[in-house]
């Protein structure tokens, strides 16, 4: 035990050593906590999520900071599991004494957090953005220690749900994790199938931190079987791909929709990696739900702030946190959202003022009202409303790029 | 290395031992843990679904299935727990932990509402605990938890795998220990065996090598003690044996020695008739080599000898006969059979070995004995012949003296009468004297007659009623004139006998006279009776009586009880003689009881039936 705290202190040392040198006292920083996975089937939502917040601190920081305060992410990896992250939020609060968590990965990492934020009330400990859509850090008990910028996965599949509907395909089955994340997103398209009076076809389960090299065929046969119209995702990336290869692969040729979580470079680029091996065509008849404007649209700010920024940094997680095979993606959906989570943290810090207190963070981030961060939507908090972001974009991927989907007649039964 | 038996034997002993343990150790600890995890199952099933239940109210009825996902996965990382699923009150399933999806078969659990625990089996899943709970009591809905049944069952073969290589373990070590022990106690009754051997095979002189203080320690010194003794007491008898050999050795050279320099022959047979020893004086006899006669039947040595052996072998007596000898001579051949002291009574012998001859060579007294009767006869017929001349002349003598001189002598000369007187005498004594050597002549030519076997019987029916009355007549004046009662008593109704009347009546004619003569008061009784298959007649008197020396001899020729020299014989002493060879000549036998003083009796028999002895002894001689 000792002895992983020693390396641990080590580690934090070493991370520390540039702070140290560019500022003089500890408080001249502003620790930021974040227990993602950065190994694993899911550890490019991780890697590009902090890459992409990174990128903005960096920008920051390079400007002065907030108030001479540099902000810095204070990572661990939990692989998806929601024992480590338990173990990793302790961590974060008793010994990094980090400021705020941040940037957090998955649904059943976060709901099991969640008791730990209520038990920590007196400390003001919040959850600021985490990377999912799930509902239980959204509704009581929980929703007043977490602050969200992106939309549910409700709103994700509430809205692919109309759609399919609405191009006559009426019989919706749904492949999805076996956990809280893939309950969330089942959640979200029963309830919206209940408003028009209809049921889920078919389900098929996968365990949460499965690969893309296993077998999915015995959810497909379900689904297929089961004479769907169309498949909703609710999953991670390696286990999506993995599904629509299995599919593809069956014969069977229909839309299959993944949401935000996704990470839609991740599938697309596994799928296209097997298509370059089998030549056989994986990436068509995809929708991508996604919580964040496209990264390709130039016409917002905030989308060329990110380029910029992101070409200049392009930063990199801790090497001892990381796995060397990883090749970092130049842009994605994960790190823009990174990197909007960071604009609107920055935003909260300096709200927060010259000497920030976390009993001041609630008051501060619900009194924020139409902030423009660079895109299509403002944001806004209120103590009944700790979410800031609704809209939900559609994209496809078509000639390399995602594009977002203007008609859904495409898929038209 | 051998195996002992008594390892051997511990061995299947202790082997079949572990198995029954290994069996119901194996049995009940497998039940007892099946049991116990089947029941832990049920309890910390029940406890996670009413864990989950009680916490997961709200958030149901807060339609927030991830929340309840969260929570039901939580509990899924539970060891033992293979699915939780929870059930809303309209019967869907609102989260569950099944992947690839829900089966069938959970489907139609989920609708039955009800608390409690039962036991599910599905296909290509497994065997499970359904344990359900019931959300604020059912109302919102229920929460169902299965145990892993097949993780039970894994569970107690581990469990039961351990203990049976503990067991084994166990039972190797107890092997071992045994082994050694068994070894330790066996090892010195090896040894033990083998001593036990050696002293079987008589070698006194091995060595055992135990020194222990245990039983088998005793043991050993005991047998070591015991072998000594056995020497011993082998040694000792060893010795015994030797001298034993020796002395037989020397009496049989005597016996040897003395057997075959007899001046008589022995020939001894065995119980068939068989001869198996015969000595040189006895070969001689038969001129016959030892080697001829040893291994053959008596047979080969004449009828007579074999008739004497067959006789002997079916008595204890002595018997004997004369037989033939080469070159012309005479044997007298006595015979004895040989009797084991202690025999069976079921064998057929009665004990009898066989029979030992002993011969003599009595040609020459034989020639004696004939010289002996042909000079008494001759003697007596010489002596006869003149006597009978000289009494005829006596009594004519005395005829004319009477007649002629006497009337012519003055009787009143009392001078003249006494010479008168005297010669008068003396012719009586002439006459007297005269008659007793007649009848002393008629007496020897009669036993010289019998003795030489040229007596003529003159054989036929007889009553012995008819010859004693007879005899009694002829002497009945001679008992009224001494005055002794004679007493006949004769059993009535006593079968005729083939006999020689007149020699009969000659023979009690002499033992009522012998009677008389010695008697001076009291009675003399003649008896006769059925005795078996003969007569048996007695005379008995209550005269002087008979000493037992004298007893044999009375039978003799010339015998007579008394002083010879001082008493006046009365009678010739050939009486008894005669009576004698008559009996035996008619196949009887003669005897005499008596008490000095008291009397005596004599008794002689004639048997029934006529053997032939009569005419063989006759022809015989």
């Amino acid at each position: 035990m000792s002895g992983a705290i020693l390396k641990f202190f080590l580690v934090v040392c070493l991370f520390l050593i540039p702070s140290f040198v560019f500022a003089e006292k500890q408080n001249d920083t502003i620790v930021l906590g974040m227990s993602a996975a950065f190994t694993g089937p899911t550890r490019g939502l991780g890697i590009e999520l902090y890459r992409g917040a990174m990128a903005y601190f960096e920008h920051v920081n390079r400007n002065g900071g907030i108030y001479g305060r540099k902000i810095t992410i204070k990572a661990y990896d939990d692989g998806y599991n929601p024992i480590p992250a338990i173990k990793n939020t302790i961590k974060l609060i008793e010994e990094d004494k980090v400021f705020t968590l941040f940037n957090y990965v998955g649904t059943p990492t976060v709901a099991r957090i969640l008791p730990i934020l209520k038990s920590y009330s007196n400390r003001n400990i919040y959850l600021f953005f985490p990377f999912t859509g799930a509902l239980p850090h959204r509704k009581p008990p929980y929703d007043e220690y977490v602050f969200n910028l992106r939309a549910s996965y409700e709103q994700e599949t509430s809205g692919l749900v109309e759609n399919f509907i609405k191009i006559g395909r009426k019989k919706i089955g749904i492949f999805y994790q076996a956990d809280a994340y893939g309950r969330s997103g089942w959640d979200g398209v029963r309830k919206t199938l209940a408003k028009y009076g209809s049921k889920i076809v078919a389900e098929a389960t996968y365990k949460r931190g499965a690969k893309y090299s296993e077998s999915f065929k015995k959810q497909v046969e379900i689904l297929k079987n089961a004479g769907v119209d169309a498949v909703i995702s609710v999953g991670a990336y390696a286990a999506c791909a993995g599904f629509i290869r299995d599919a593809r692969d069956a014969g069977w040729d229909i839309p299959i929709a993944n949401v935000s979580f996704a990470g839609s470079e991740f599938l697309i680029n596994l799928l296209l990696e097997e298509e370059a091996k089998t030549g056989k065509k994986y990436t068509h008849n995809l929708i991508h739900s996604q919580v964040v404007p496209s990264y390709e649209d130039m016409s917002l700010e905030a989308v060329r702030e990110y380029r910029t920024l992101m070409d200049i940094y392009n930063p990199m997680p801790p090497s001892d946190l990381i796995e060397a095979d990883y090749k970092p993606l130049k842009y994605s959906f994960v790190s823009f959202e990174g990197f909007l989570n960071a604009k609107v943290i920055v935003e909260v810090l300096k709200r927060l003022g010259k000497k920030p207190e976390r009993k001041n963070i609630k008051k501060i981030v619900e009194s924020i009202k139409n902030l423009d961060i660079g895109i299509d939507e403002k944001i806004s908090f209120s103590p009944y409303n700790h979410q800031a972001l609704n809209k939900v974009y559609y994209t496809t991927y078509k000639n390399g790029k995602f594009v977002p989907i203007k008609d859904w007649n495409e898929w038209r039964k | 290395m051998r195996m002992s038996k008594l390892f051997r034997k511990t061995l299947l002993g202790i082997i079949f031992l572990f198995a029954i343990i290994f069996i119901t150790i194996s049995v009940f600890s497998g039940w007892h843990i099946y049991k116990n995890l089947v029941e832990e199952y049920k309890s910390k099933g029940t406890a996670i679904a009413s864990s989950i239940a009680s916490s997961s109210a709200e958030t149901i009825l807060n339609l927030d299935s991830a929340t309840v996902q969260a929570m039901i996965d939580q509990f899924l990382e539970i060891e033992g727990v293979s699915y939780v699923f929870v059930v809303d009150s309209t019967g869907e399933i609102v989260s569950h932990t099944f992947v690839p999806t829900i089966p069938e078969k959970i489907k139609e659990i989920a609708q039955v509402h009800k608390t409690g625990i039962k036991d599910v089996s599905i296909e290509n899943f497994g065997d499970f605990l359904d344990v359900v709970s019931p959300i604020t009591e059912g109302a919102i809905g229920y929460v169902h938890v299965g145990m892993n049944k097949n993780i039970i069952n894994k569970k107690m073969w581990n469990v039961l795998a351990k203990q049976l290589t503990l067991l084994f373990l166990i039972f190797i070590f107890s092997v071992l220990l045994a082994y050694f022990m068994v070894n330790r106690i066996s090892q010195p009754l090896n040894q033990l065996t083998e001593y036990a051997k050696k002293l079987l095979a008589h070698d006194f002189e091995a060595k055992v090598d135990i020194k222990s203080e245990d039983e088998i320690g005793l043991l050993a010194n005991t047998m070591k003690s015991m072998a000594n003794n056995i020497n011993e007491v082998f040694t000792r008898y060893e010795f015994a044996l030797k001298d034993a050999v020796v002395e037989l050795q020397d009496t049989l050279a005597y016996l040897t020695t003395i057997i075959d320099n007899m001046a008589d022959g022995l020939i001894v047979v065995d119980k068939d008739g068989i001869i198996n020893h015969v000595n040189l004086a006895a070969s001689e006899m038969f001129g016959k080599a030892e080697s001829e006669m040893i291994g053959k039947s008596i047979e080969i040595l004449g009828k007579e000898l074999d008739k004497l052996v067959k006789k002997s072998l079916q008595t204890e007596e002595v018997v004997s006969t004369e037989i033939n000898l080469v070159n012309e001579r005479v044997g007298k051949a006595v015979a004895k059979s040989i009797k084991k002291e202690y025999f069976s009574e079921e064998s057929e012998a009665r004990g009898i070995l066989g029979s030992v001859i002993l011969i003599r060579d009595i040609t020459q007294e034989k020639e004696i004995d004939r010289l002996k009767t042909e000079f008494i006869t001759v003697v007596s017929h010489e002596l006869r012949t003149p006597l009978t001349s000289i009494l005829g002349f006596i009594e004519l003598i005395n005829k004319k003296f009477t007649e002629n001189i006497l009337p012519r002598l003055d009787l009143s000369d009392t001078k003249l009468a006494k010479v008168v007187n005297k010669i008068n005498k003396d012719f009586k004594i002439i006459l007297s004297e005269g008659e007793r050597i007649t009848l002393l002549i008629n007496d020897v030519l009669d036993i010289s007659k019998l003795e030489s076997g040229t007596v003529t019987w003159n054989l036929q029916e007889i009553s012995i009623k008819e010859v004693i009355t007879d005899a009694y007549k002829a002497l009945s004046f001679l008992f009224e004139q001494k005055g002794i009662p004679c007493y006949l008593d004769i059993q009535p109704s006593l079968p005729m006998v083939n006999a020689d009347k007149e020699r009969l009546i000659q023979v009690v004619i002499n033992l009522l006279s012998n009677a008389l003569k010695f008697t001076e008061k009291g009675y003399v009784k003649c008896q006769a009776r059925l005795n078996e298959d003969e007569i048996l007649v007695s005379v008995e008197d209550t005269g002087i009586g008979i000493p037992e020396k004298e007893k044999e001899k009375i039978f003799e020729k010339f015998k007579q009880v008394g002083d010879l020299i001082k008493g006046k014989p009365k009678g010739t002493g050939l009486g008894l003689a005669i009576s004698k060879q008559i009996i035996e000549a008619h196949g009887g036998k003669i005897w005499v009881e008596s008490e000095l003083g008291k009397g005596s009796i004599f008794y002689f028999t004639i048997p029934l039936t006529r053997k032939e002895d009569l005419n063989e002894n006759t022809d015989s001689r």
